[in-house]
């Protein structure tokens, strides 16, 4: 909970190097030099240079955009299909809602990687298509959170009383559960980053995200594995930084979990 | 019935975890140890089909002819062999009173039944194809085979060498898959698949004072990183297919010698000949100018292997050393570009096969590479189990490569000729220049007139390239410095018959 504050600090400095970080660094990402091939860590490579004689560092800078896209961009997806869908089957009882709800649970039932890969694997990846894979995925859950809420809320008295006004669904979800809802969906919010940023880097690992010469952290641990025992540092760089992000992401969500949540702490 | 089940499970933890203490590091004297990747899924030769199986194919058996580490054919079963002057007609003299394993002698008999078992639809031999000018083959006598081939065929005797095509006696072809017998300079005692396949000498070998070695133990270890730990440790004597990224680590440790040598194996990136921009012959040109295949080597293989003009490797004989290739010129490259109509460059998908870290590699260097000379390229990586359906023969730009081939003219033809059955499955590609030479090189049968015919094609092709054909790949093998007499066979497999472990 004391840790709020800081992961908020290191994930900011995290975005800001993945946007300003490509121009710290003097070294074209996917340029080559030949002679430089397999160097260890020094002064000028903090994180040594690939099979290619790229820099390492420079490639974990510029692939850090793609996994917060994937991992934020993932995240709204499932926020925007999941929430509405959730009021939706709290509201609605009969068949429409049931149908919504045994479709998301026969979802749920997948492993996540197999369903992210079934949606992948039919057509040629591209980085949008890896966010609305990842965020295709984790719908169902956000469905069901927002369900299990908004039913719970739907028994509140000032509920009922707005229902004895005779107020319209659509008011009462507007006015009534919404504002009362968002905290646990945003704690979860926050939980569903992480789990699409591991997500996204798995897929994108076995070949179906972003494509090379791209530097999203999965595929260039996926590319550094032939080279383990010679260059154990060009997969060590992403693993370390996916591992970085993924704690400083964990402790934001923490964090708001301990600020928003009143059943928390 | 507890006390039982306790004991039997007792005894198999014990067994297990006893082996390797049993075991001494050295097993016997003079036996080699290989370490290869795979179990071998057959034993019978005809109807083997990985690199693994084919070192088998070549300890334990032998064909008509052999392939020397050079290329060249040699006498093998076959003490020397002619052909009619249409090369429709091959006789082949087989050595007199060579032994199988099992004591009894090889006849003629024995060719002829396997050549028919080869050419039985139901054997479903994976080489068949390679085999299909065969119509008739016949035994004069005991020592006498003679083929009668549908077309003139001047690489038969090249043919003979391959893997597959091994002599057994006739009366054991049903023991094949369990306990084969060959004539072979050693002999099959057991296999356990996912762990080792040992062999012994053949004592009555007709090569006199052959083998050396006691025996041969091929180790099935798939972990790259654990055979290597073995090979330094002297659990293995032999690293068989080391990944070319560890050739010049390895190459640095003085008690090991590490040998890389060209291969026949190559990868292109192959580009659809009939829809644009590859339609265009400059195109092609442009991209072959522009695209130095010395750095695409040092960057692909770490080196080890060598830029190449067709399938043909510059260590080959017949490799066309007189055709002049024009030095890399990007700015050359874009010009020519511009002239085929895209003075803007080009921009184009090039797709790369997950799981093949060379190809994907490859893919990766073009892309750079390719750069300055007007080619946008942009990687999309496909799993290479869809390649055959989705990419193959369809794509405008792709990575792929293939295995070498016996003969020059089974690694040519198919993938350059107008009608070959690999062109148009590949780019679909056209040349009259290209179309002519091949079929001349198939239907002469002197090594120095189908030399003159296949550098006409590798300068046809080098004035109209197909596609980029980048290199042929190097193959190598990591030995301890106790072992001698070995060469690293450029086909993928071994020759141990004068080899010896001190």
């Amino acid at each position: 909970m004391k840790l709020f504050w800081p992961g908020i600090a290191a994930l900011s400095l995290i975005v800001l190097a993945a946007i300003i970080g490509t121009w710290l660094t003097p070294y074209d990402p996917a340029g080559f030099a030949v002679r430089l091939r397999f160097a260890a860590p020094t002064f000028l490579h903090p994180f040594g240079t690939d099979e290619f004689g790229r820099d390492v560092l420079s490639r974990v800078l510029s692939g850090a955009h793609l996994s917060l896209l994937i991992g934020f961009g993932a995240m709204l997806v499932s926020l925007v299909g999941g929430v509405p869908l959730g009021l939706f089957t709290a509201f609605n009882r009969g068949w429409g809602g049931t149908l919504v709800l045994r479709v998301a649970d026969l979802l749920l039932s997948l492993p996540p990687i197999l369903l992210g890969l079934l949606i992948l694997a039919v057509t040629p990846p591209s980085t949008l298509k890896t966010i609305i894979a990842v965020g295709l995925v984790y719908i169902p859950i956000m469905l069901r959170l927002t369900r299990a809420v908004a039913m719970e809320l739907l028994e509140e008295d000032f509920v009922q009383a707005a229902r004895a006004r005779g107020e319209s669904a659509a008011s009462i979800l507007a006015r009534e559960i919404l504002p009362n809802a968002w905290p646990p969906i945003i704690v979860e919010c926050g939980l569903r980053v992480t789990f699409a940023i591991l997500l996204g880097s798995a897929l994108s690992f076995l070949g179906l995200g972003p494509q090379p010469p791209a530097s999203e952290w999965g595929v260039m641990i996926a590319e550094s594995r032939e080279f383990l025992d010679q260059a154990p540092w060009i997969g060590l760089a992403p693993g370390l930084c996916l591992c970085v992000l993924l704690v400083t992401v964990n402790l934001v969500g923490e964090g708001l979990r301990a600020r928003l949540d009143p059943s928390h702490g | 019935m507890t006390l039982t089940r306790r004991a039997a499970i007792g005894a198999a933890i014990g067994s297990v975890v006893a082996l390797p203490a049993i075991r001494p590091a050295r097993a016997a004297s003079n036996v080699l140890r290989v370490g290869i990747g795979t179990s071998l899924s057959r034993l019978d030769p005809l109807l083997t089909t990985i690199g693994d199986e084919y070192i088998y194919d070549n300890l334990v058996f032998n064909g008509l002819t052999r392939m020397a580490e050079d290329l060249t054919t040699q006498p093998d079963l076959a003490e020397k062999w002619e052909y009619g002057t249409d090369l429709k007609s091959w006789t082949f003299h087989l050595r007199q009173g060579v032994k199988y394993h099992d004591g009894s002698i090889m006849v003629a008999a024995d060719v002829v039944a396997m050549f028919k078992r080869l050419m039985d639809p139901a054997t479903t031999a994976p080489s068949r194809s390679n085999y299909d000018m065969i119509t008739g083959v016949e035994a004069p006598d005991d020592h006498t085979v003679v083929f009668t081939l549908s077309y003139p065929y001047g690489g038969f005797a090249d043919i003979m060498t391959d893997r597959q095509v091994k002599i057994v006696p006739r009366g054991k072809v049903d023991q094949l898959a369990t306990k084969p017998i060959g004539t072979g300079p050693f002999k099959f005692v057991s296999y356990t698949p996912g762990d080792r396949l040992i062999l012994a000498k053949h004592t009555e070998y007709f090569e006199p004072g052959m083998p050396k070695l006691e025996g041969v133990e091929l180790r099935i270890i798939p972990e790259m990183s654990s055979k290597l730990a073995a090979l330094q440790s002297g659990e293995l004597d032999v690293v068989w297919d080391l990944p070319l990224e560890q050739v010049k680590t390895l190459a640095a440790r003085n008690d090991l010698r590490v040998e890389s040598v060209p291969s026949g194996s190559w990868d292109a990136a192959i580009m659809n000949n009939l829809i644009p921009p590859f339609n265009n012959p400059l195109v092609r040109a442009a991209f072959q100018l522009g695209v130095d295949k010395a750095d695409v080597v040092e960057l692909t293989l770490f080196g080890q292997g060598a830029p190449t003009i067709s399938m043909i490797p510059p260590t080959h004989p017949f490799y066309a050393k007189t055709v002049k290739i024009a030095a890399t010129d990007p700015a050359a490259a874009k010009k020519m570009l511009a002239q085929a109509g895209y003075p803007n460059g080009v921009s184009v998908p090039i797709i790369v096969p997950v799981g093949r870290p060379v190809r994907e590699r490859l893919g990766v260097t073009l892309q750079q590479l390719a750069k300055p000379a007007g080619f946008d390229l942009q990687v999309q990586r496909v799993s290479y189990s869809s390649f055959d359906a989705e990419v193959s023969g369809k794509a405008p730009l792709y990575i792929d490569g293939y295995f070498a081939r016996p003969t020059i003219d089974t690694s040519t033809f198919p993938f350059l000729h107008t009608t070959g059955s690999w062109n148009s499955r590949l780019w679909h590609y056209k040349n009259a220049k290209v179309d002519e030479a091949l079929a001349a090189g198939r239907l002469a049968g002197d090594p120095a007139e189908q030399s003159k015919h296949y550098i006409a094609m590798q300068e046809a092709l080098n004035a109209d390239p197909a596609g980029y054909i980048a290199y042929s790949v190097n193959f190598a093998c990591a030995y301890r410095k106790s072992v001698t007499g070995v060469k690293t066979h450029p086909m993928r497999w071994f020759d141990l018959r004068t080899t010896v472990v001190a």
